[in-house]
């Protein structure tokens, strides 16, 4: 009797299975937008690829974009930019990772530094502009996913930072924004940066006498502590500054800051793996409605109660002994 | 055909389907002796009926479970459409209107209005191949041909953002053409340049782009967004002095453009209509015959194989129903 329910049971589900139709079940999905720093800093070779060999900040950006990519859950979306000096460019809006996924793999492999329109580099300002650019009618909502290392050239003066209240004003609840992640590109020790020449060849790396190695833009904060200070000929002083601005390293104190202010993430880039958990964080996550095929479900129950009928520890009498008539 | 499983570690379950040999769906009896059951042909075939009902619906049942269906496939049809590359300029007088101005509420930007009416193109065109290059003082490489129609969209999304900075018109048509070096070539090809400006070209890119046009054998469309009472195509010099590309560099844009080998449409666009009209045209132009690829999507089989499962579940309740119950 047992065994004749669950047989009818089995075709029950078998039913279920051909005609259940797909149920709208929740899942975890992301959006962000990349948006890739190509100043020339980003050239330095300090990152090993799988064989050893030494990749630049850039290249192991493009990587782990891809390798992020290929993480997220079908349904997320990346969109992506890249910028340099003050200025943002966006290339897309997001696109699905799965189904659009050849198109952000082409692109994401040709983004270069030579598309960058002026050679400047300013990462505060930029992160500005980048976070107003996230509230344009096609970005909204979405989370800024930043890849610098953080080198600002030349040095900038900290007393035009831009103010981040104004966008922080422009959230519809300030108090639980999170705009996304920084993360911070380059090793902690200093690195040579490369030099290229107008055909893309390079030609060595920057020294101390090609860069500046301090501000010289407006006015100093506090010009008492400006040594040799001269309000007209000389506001940054007189004497030469010689620093270290020519080898690069990842600003990971100053990215912090940056993050804390402007209320982001930091994550210092390692490996794909830890990228991806990084991204994967729980204030990140986009809550969407999904339809769910459950038809596989139904089928296995129904495969466990024939599996039930057919099992071959009955014992091979019946148990009970019926009184005979 | 092409099958393929969606989950394959699944299929580890096929071994359950050996079960019913193992074991009966009916209780076993004893009977007083062995004559009294006869054993017929028909008692025979009934019996191992049974038994491949039992195995083929557990069996089919699992496959099912485990997503057996035919792989995706390409067929290779023709329609009309063509290859088509637009090249974006985005530097920053875009986010004008044409009037010049800084757009209010019910103005609309020469980036917004060209973004608008090139996604209602783009969608209107199902066989195309589409690109995207963009450009400012260097050349970006968006994407590329591809028939991802949402991605494009989202790369013609880009033009609502802010502009960058000049107009290096050469830069962003080399991109262009690039993307048709490995393109087989069917149907026809087509670089669609969006700017407001134009720029003198030196003789270097001159002699490139020229080659590479031959080359590719891709027709240009010139759709130059106009501001009001600024230069244009068909403006004429007030003197031979200003005659130079310095002074009018799109007529002198213009001008070359012409002087390539293949088809070359310029449209001067200063309202929203007139850039309406002219996508207008360009949909009826290029839409020679072209070979393109449909992708047909995965079918699942699993419909089918539930069915057989259901078949012969119901052959075996009626078989279980006319058991002899005590």
């Amino acid at each position: 009797m047992v065994r004749l329910i669950s047989l009818i049971a089995a075709a029950f589900f078998t039913l279920l299975a051909l005609f259940l139709p797909p149920l709208p079940f929740p899942v975890k999905t992301y959006n962000y937008v990349f948006m890739l720093d190509i100043t020339r800093s980003m050239n330095v070779q300090d990152y090993s690829d799988a064989d050893g060999g030494a990749i630049s900040r850039l290249e192991r950006s493009k990587n782990a974009m891809l390798a992020v990519a290929r993480s997220l859950p079908c349904g997320s979306k990346i969109g992506l930019g890249v910028f340099t000096e003050r200025s943002p460019a966006l290339l897309y809006s997001p696109i699905e990772v799965c189904a659009d996924y050849p198109v952000l793999e082409a692109s994401i492999k040709e983004l270069d530094w030579r598309m960058a329109w002026v050679a400047d580099s300013n990462i505060n300002q930029a992160l500005y502009n980048t976070l107003e650019l996230m509230q344009s009618d096609v970005l909204v909502g979405n989370k800024l996913v930043f890849f610098t290392d953080g080198h600002e050239a030349p040095p900038v003066n900290p007393r035009y930072a831009p103010d981040y209240s104004y966008i922080e004003m422009l959230q519809d609840t300030a108090e639980d924004w999170r705009s996304g992640l920084i993360v911070g590109v380059g090793q902690h020790q200093k690195s040579k940066i490369p030099k290229f020449d107008e055909e893309g060849k390079q030609i060595g790396f920057y020294t101390a006498e090609d860069v500046p190695h301090a501000s010289r833009f407006g006015l100093p904060e506090d010009p008492s502590r400006v040594e040799g200070y001269i309000p007209r000929n000389g506001p940054w002083g007189t004497a030469k500054v010689v620093g270290t601005e020519h080898l690069s390293n990842v600003h990971e104190d100053y990215l912090t800051k940056l993050a804390k202010q402007t209320k982001m993430h930091f994550h210092h880039l390692q490996d794909d793996a830890g990228l991806s958990l990084a991204l994967k964080h729980e204030a990140f996550v986009d809550r969407q409605v999904q339809p769910t095929r459950l038809n596989a479900v139904a089928a296995l129950l129904a495969v466990l109660l024939m599996v039930f009928c057919y099992h071959p520890f009955r014992s091979k009498w019946p148990q009970r002994l019926r009184p005979v008539r | 055909m092409n099958l393929a499983f969606s989950h394959p570690w699944l299929l580890l379950l096929l071994p359950l389907c050996l079960l019913p040999l193992a074991s009966s769906l009916f209780e076993r009896r004893a009977a007083a002796s062995i004559p009294l059951v006869m054993l017929s042909p028909v008692t025979i075939w009934l019996h191992r009926l049974i038994l491949a009902s039992a195995i083929i619906s557990i069996a089919s049942l699992i496959i099912g479970m485990a997503g057996l269906h035919i792989l995706e496939q390409t067929v290779s049809r023709t329609g009309n459409g063509a290859h088509i590359v637009f090249v974006l300029d985005r530097s920053a007088s875009m986010n004008e209107t044409f009037g010049g101005k800084t757009p209010d509420e019910n103005e609309q930007s020469k980036a917004q209005a060209a973004r608008r009416l090139l996604s209602e193109f783009v969608s209107n065109r199902p066989h195309d191949l589409l690109g995207v290059a963009g450009f400012s003082t260097q050349p970006f490489y968006v994407s590329p041909l591809t028939e991802h129609k949402s991605a494009i969209q989202a790369a013609i999304n880009s033009m609502e953002t802010p502009g960058l900075a000049f107009t290096n018109v050469a830069k962003g048509l080399g991109m262009g053409l690039s993307y048709f070096k490995d393109q087989p070539h069917t149907g026809s090809r087509v670089i669609v340049l969006v700017s407001d400006g134009a720029a003198s070209l030196d003789h270097r890119a001159q002699k490139t782009l020229r080659e590479w046009f031959e080359r590719y054998r891709v027709s240009l469309y010139w759709f130059f967004l106009r501001t009001e009472n600024g230069l244009g195509i068909y403006s004429e010099p007030g003197s031979p002095q200003d005659d130079n590309p310095r002074v009018m560099p799109e007529r002198h844009l213009h001008k070359f453009f012409n002087t390539l080998s293949v088809p070359y449409h310029a449209y001067e666009v200063d309202t929203v209509e007139s850039l309406q009209d002219s996508i207008a045209e360009l949909d009826e132009l290029e839409s020679l015959p072209l070979i393109y690829e449909e992708k047909i999507p995965r079918q699942p089989l699993s419909v089918w194989l539930y069915s057989i499962a259901l078949l012969g579940l119901l052959l075996l309740i009626a078989v279980k129903l006319l058991e002899k119950r005590s």
